[in-house]
């Protein structure tokens, strides 16, 4: 079992990878949780997700799916995007073509991102240069083929990240009224269809979004000492197109600014030399490149954050500009840097060898750029940033012993849920700190050992308490180094907390049994009898049997007030009983209920909107295909 | 205010009486020029300095470039 081992991005086994193979669900059991939350705000950077795992039952690997389905697609469109913008914009030439696709492709920044595993933000920023190119074509043939293959990019780039959807229109904005064709093209193609067409190929997250507005940034989000903590990035850093994190990419580590990254500010930035706005052949040109100069200035400063100079600016829009928030980790403007020197650089380049009259070829020119860009990234050829691992065994033999027992319930790992540990909607993993907050193991034992731990695990079905083998040197760590001393504090910590047994050993890997743990669905009252059955993470169907009159049955997911008990003479919201699910029956008797959570029926009404929308603009440009 | 921003201050005025954008993209490229041996030598307060003078003198071309443009 290999893995490409890419920081943030996620490992599935064949096991649980067909969990995740279905349409966009609006609450998540599993993926980024063990206890169940809402997803309705984040539908949309789990569809791909959703979407890519159907090929699990070809039987292709997680490995493959990933390399064919996320990798290479990501780095093929931020190089063709790149390639065939400079090519529609610029210059016919295909070697300086290329060069634009290789800055764009393999920038710190995207390389930062790229391996850091952050795949969503990484197709978002590859499809930039194509959305550009879709709305330029869009501006030079106003119509409604155009208008639908640019909404169609702009939806694409929608799906993997709303905060890079929303920096692209906004530098398309700037772009038209710099061009001056916005206000003279129809609205109707330009801006009215497009964003209807997005809506619509959208509205399977955006109704149950609107309808339901669940807090959609997480608590402390929009906080000004977070948004410093993020601001990692120097002025010299981001006028030089370098990543703060890079070679190791890692969280915090910000380096001394490396003086050969200044060479590329250089390059771009000389291009203002060749504007020639008297001459009526360059002026459009001319103006196309005073826009790239402008964004990429934007990119800069905007991209450190609340650093200097002026970093109080920042603060003003975040603080004061409905949304800006979203930015609070100011990285996301290196995308407008990378898109601009993608195409600064290569036209720079190219002027230059003309200026020069061909006295230096552009062979020498380009050669020397190369090995200068080579240079620059060399330390990714001595780090082990992009590595392929294999699984350690140890994490395949407690997937096995997981999958075995084929019931409900959860594991909780201490300190934290490693990337290889096995998690189903059968099996949630706890360890993403939904339910111990506390930052270290030795904190999080103290927590067990108060008198109220035991209930709470047993009512949240957690059967197993597992310390993970840190196979990555990523848990258990002292000066960002793994430190062993960590790993037995955390074993020999729990072997003395007297509800806790231990049961199995895999490895490195120590599994803790609590003896007394409650199913999916409970009822305090012991003569309740309870059968369920799991559709999906949004429904359920019950059978129970002996309800007494005001009788209370639990569900173990998250409190959530959108979770509906149905049957035919009942519809019961549920109220909060421990931070879970409850339903209190008003009668004695048996019941058949149904057990939903509401907001999916609006994710289903909008994916028929949705796919009604993209057959019909797949029909409009076959058609439109067949008269040409 | 540092000497540093005094002399950038000075040179910014002195080029805004001409006007020439190309003028102000020469000189902001002379100080990511001089910014390379001041950060290699770890004279950081200057050379940080620098790249933002080379910023400003930036945008001020863009902005000249740009109102030549209307002007066209």
């Amino acid at each position: 079992m290999l893995n490409l081992l890419l920081g943030d991005f996620r490992f599935f086994w064949p096991e649980n990878i067909k969990f995740f193979a279905h349409v966009p669900y609006a609450w998540d059991s599993s993926l980024n949780t063990g206890i169940g939350i809402s997803s309705i705000n984040t539908i949309w950077i789990t569809s791909f997700l959703n979407l890519t795992s159907f090929f699990s039952y070809l039987g292709i690997p997680w490995f493959i799916i990933n390399l064919v389905f996320w990798i290479i697609p990501a780095l093929l469109i931020a190089f063709l995007g790149a390639f065939f913008l400079f090519r529609n914009i610029i210059s016919k030439n295909i070697v300086y073509s290329l060069l634009s696709g290789i800055i764009f492709t393999t920038n710190t920044y995207f390389l930062t991102i790229f391996l850091g595993g952050q795949q969503g933000v990484a197709f978002a920023y590859a499809l930039m240069p194509l959305v550009f190119l879709t709305f330029i074509n869009l501006l030079r043939n106003t119509n409604l083929r155009s208008s639908i293959i640019f909404s169609l990019a702009l939806s694409l780039q929608l799906l993997f990240d709303p905060r890079f959807f929303l920096l692209t229109l906004g530098s398309l904005f700037f772009y038209s009224l710099l061009q001056s064709e916005f206000f003279k093209k129809h609205l109707l193609y330009v801006v009215i269809t497009p964003l209807l067409i997005v809506f619509l190929l959208h509205s399977y997250w955006i109704i149950p979004l609107i309808l339901f507005k669940p807090a959609f940034l997480p608590q402390g989000f929009d906080s000004l000492s977070g948004l410093k903590f993020f601001s990692f990035a120097l002025f010299e850093n981001t006028i030089s197109l370098l990543h703060p994190n890079w070679p190791e990419n890692i969280f915090g580590k910000t380096y001394f600014m490396r003086p050969e990254f200044l060479i590329i500010p250089i390059l771009a930035f000389v291009s203002l030399f060749f504007i020639d706005l008297k001459n009526k052949k360059e002026i459009l040109q001319s103006r196309v490149i005073l826009f790239f100069a402008l964004l990429g200035l934007a990119g800069v400063f905007l991209a450190k954050g609340t650093n200097e100079p002026f970093g109080r600016v920042f603060e003003w829009l975040f603080e004061n500009i409905p949304g800006f928030s979203l930015f609070r980790d100011p990285t996301k403007f290196y995308s407008l840097i990378a898109l601009s020197y993608s195409i600064l650089i290569p036209y720079s380049l190219f002027n230059f060898s003309v200026f020069l009259k061909r006295k230096i070829s552009h062979k020498i020119l380009i050669g020397a750029f190369l090995i200068f860009w080579i240079f620059s990234l060399r330390l990714i050829f001595i780090s082990d940033i992009f590595q392929i691992r294999k699984v350690p065994e140890s994490y395949v033999r407690l997937k096995d012993f997981i999958v075995e027992q084929n019931e409900f319930f959860r594991t909780l790992w201490i300190p934290e849920w490693q990337r290889y540990g096995y998690f189903s909607d059968i099996n949630p993993a706890i360890g993403r700190y939904e339910l111990l907050k506390s930052g270290s193991a030795s904190a999080m034992i103290q927590e067990l050992n108060m008198e109220e731990s035991q209930e709470l695990f047993s009512n949240l079905s957690v059967r197993y308490v597992i310390v993970p083998q840190d196979s990555e040197g990523e848990i258990f760590l002292s000066d960002r180094k793994y430190d062993d001393q960590k790993y037995k504090d955390a074993v020999n910590g729990l072997e003395e907390i007297p509800w806790l047994k231990k049961v199995e050993t895999f490895g490195k890997i120590v599994v803790f049994e609590a003896p007394d743990f409650k199913d999916r669905f409970w009822s305090p009252n012991d003569n309740l009898q309870i059968d369920y059955k799991f559709i999906n993470p949004t429904r359920y169907k019950l059978n129970i049997k002996n309800a007494e009159i005001n009788e209370r049955i639990v569900f173990a997911e998250g409190y959530d007030q959108n979770w509906i008990a149905k049957s035919s003479n009942l519809n019961v919201s549920s109220s909060e009983f421990n931070k879970m699910n409850s339903f209190v029956l008003p009668k004695t008797g048996n019941y058949v209920l149904e057990i939903y959570y509401g907001p999916q029926k609006w994710v289903h009404i909008g994916l028929v909107i949705s796919s009604i929308t993209l057959a019909l603009i797949i029909m409009s440009l076959a058609r439109s295909k067949l008269k040409k | 205010m540092k000497p540093q921003d005094l002399i950038f201050l000075i040179i910014l005025l002195g080029l805004l009486f001409r006007r020439k954008p190309e003028w102000f993209t020469l000189v902001g490229l002379l100080c990511l020029v001089l910014a390379i041996p001041l950060f290699s030598a770890w004279v950081f307060f200057t050379a940080q300095r620098l790249t933002y003078y080379a910023a400003a003198f930036f945008l001020a071309a863009i902005i000249i470039y740009l109102i030549q443009n209307r002007k066209h």
